[in-house]
């Protein structure tokens, strides 16, 4: 057996990312969504003036600063794209289990976890990719249109995003693992997203899960003191994701 | 090569098994044929033996070492081409294969030239660059069959290799399989009797799951039935009802009929004959051909298996 068999089948999925367009579709929505951010706030008080004058009715809207666009960001990429996310790679497993094309792999000599593990790493991939190009065009434009913008928080929040949609990504893949419909993993995936997001509103639960990874950028803009504990909590999570992956796929029968 | 000792599968909390106690050896380079109707449990046992599924109960080996689901050093000695043979759609053929090598920890070089020898040996050398969403259905089970080589495996398992395929592709496909006895051992399972007939060695027949044959091609073919009599009628004769006519001659049992023609299992040959020849005068009906024939596989897989059917 190849003794790098992780690297060869991480490369493949990879490959097969971009075989399918996949990762090109996903950078390009991510991308979408960074230049929207602060263009976004730039021109909201613009619309929100020309709706309300066409109503009779005079709104006072502040000029909009730095801080409106990094909150469009990060409401864009932990909920947008999230969403975004979970409709693409529900079918990460569960659509190979429906078509058949795992039975080729599984019948190579392969360890299932290693097939398991490359799943996970692919999605890393693009979660990084993803967010580290958003920050790049996002941080670009927000610079460009706004002053008093700090690049260093910025770079600190995108961290806190990217382990939040690293963390979605795992449940996808859990689910998506587990079940043989990618239907099933994806409103599964929803569901169990939309019950993380909620729990933002206890802060004691949400300080050890990926949602408060979010109250952790709100607090930087707020100026007020950060947790380190949402990425320690997340990284627990993430990790009982992959292991509890590992464990249904061992036992799954094609 | 390959034995199965009280093999057994039972899916969920059915009580009626889908494989139940299999015992069949398969020897080295040979080509065997898992034979049964569908639903038999002939998917199942493949299945277990390429470490897909995991058995109830029972035993396998694979090269002498006894093998289970997951086990890592089985899928280095196995080829598998399942039924629904499904292969990354967006690569070429050389990439692949080229995969594949890969996977089994091939350096560049050998990838290369074992993926060149693969290509040519199933006759895709020409379509070597050619996406494989771009096959047609032989070419795409000569790939299967190719890939399923690139790691020198002791066995190659195929699953209804042939049973998607229009006459052409069965034709390439079973004359590549043929070709590969000399290579390794082939077990192909299948429910067209023609195909193991015309290249398998030795034979096992499954029904409901359970072994209910097992022999040599040839000497399962003589050991269940020696001679046969088949009786082809006339175009003419359109409106004769075969069963009725035939069920009243006792020397004789039906082993299959159809509209124009009818398959008779004699309890005693020379008797049947006379009472045969003396019951078609008789009755004037008109045929076409009165033969006595070695009976085919097909003829036995219809006395073993459709005999049991309506159990």
């Amino acid at each position: 057996m190849n003794k790098n068999i992780l690297f060869v089948l991480l490369k493949n999925e990879i490959a097969e990312q971009f075989r399918s367009r996949k990762f090109i579709v996903v950078l390009v929505v991510f991308v979408v969504f960074a230049i929207m951010s602060p263009i976004t706030a730039l021109f909201m008080p613009d619309i929100i003036s020309s709706v309300s004058e066409s109503q009779n009715i005079k709104i006072e809207v502040p000029p909009p600063t730095w801080i409106d666009a990094v909150v469009q960001y990060v409401k864009n990429m932990t909920q947008i794209i999230s969403f975004v996310l979970i409709i693409v790679y529900m079918g990460i497993i569960a659509r190979e289990k429906e078509n058949g094309i795992l039975v080729f792999l599984l019948v190579k000599p392969v360890k299932r976890t290693a097939i398991i593990v490359s799943k996970y790493l692919s999605v890393l991939f693009v979660a990084i990719a993803g967010i580290t190009v958003s920050f790049i065009v996002s941080g670009f434009y927000t610079f460009l249109f706004f002053e008093g913008f700090v690049i260093k928080d910025f770079l600190l929040q995108n961290l806190f995003i990217l382990i939040n949609i690293i963390s979605t990504l795992f449940i996808v893949v859990l689910f998506s693992s587990i079940f043989k419909s990618q239907i099933v993993a994806g409103i599964l995936s929803f569901v169990a997203y939309l019950l993380i997001s909620l729990t933002s509103q206890v802060e004691k639960i949400s300080e050890f899960l990926p949602s408060g990874l979010i109250t952790q950028c709100n607090n930087m803009m707020k100026g007020t003191e950060i947790s380190f504990m949402p990425i320690l909590g997340t990284l627990v999570f993430m990790s009982i994701c992959v292991v509890l992956s590992i464990i249904s796929f061992s036992k799954w029968e094609a | 090569m390959i034995k199965c000792v009280n093999l057994t599968k039972i899916y969920g909390k059915s009580d009626i098994p889908a494989l139940n106690s299999l015992n069949i050896e398969v020897q080295k380079n040979s080509v065997f044929g898992f034979l049964g109707p569908n639903g038999a449990g002939k998917t199942t046992t493949v299945k277990i033996l390429t470490g897909l599924m995991k058995q109830t109960s029972g035993e396998f080996y694979i090269g002498g070492v006894r093998n289970d689901i997951n086990s890592v050093g089985l899928k280095s000695k196995i080829g598998y081409l399942g039924q629904d043979n499904k292969m990354y759609g967006g690569m070429t053929a050389q990439n692949l294969l080229m995969f594949v090598g890969e996977i089994f920890g091939l350096s560049k070089k050998d990838r290369e030239i074992k993926a060149g020898e693969m290509l040519e040996m199933a006759g895709l050398s020409m379509s070597a660059n050619k996406k494989i969403s771009e096959f047609s259905g032989g070419m795409i089970q000569r790939l299967g069959i190719a890939q399923a080589l690139m790691g020198n495996p002791e066995v190659l398992f195929l699953d209804e290799p042939t049973s998607a395929l229009d006459p052409i592709g069965r034709k390439e496909v079973l004359e590549f399989i043929h070709s590969l006895r000399e290579k390794c051992t082939v077990f192909m399972s299948t429910h067209i009797l023609n195909d193991v007939e015309r290249i398998c060695d030795s034979v096992a027949i499954l029904n409901k799951g359970e072994l209910v044959a097992y022999e040599k091609t040839e000497i399962l073919k003589n050991k269940y039935s020696d001679k046969l009599i088949e009786i082809v009628f006339a175009k003419n004769e359109k409106d004769i009802n075969i069963k009725d006519l035939f069920e009243k001659i006792k020397s004789v049992e039906i082993l299959k009929s159809e509209k124009s023609s009818v398959v008779l299992l004699p309890t005693d040959m020379r008797k049947a004959k006379i009472d045969l020849l003396n019951f078609i005068a008789s009755t004037g009906i008109d045929i076409e051909r009165f033969e006595v024939k070695s009976a085919s596989l097909e003829d036995v897989f219809v006395k073993l298996v459709g005999g049991t059917k309506d159990e």
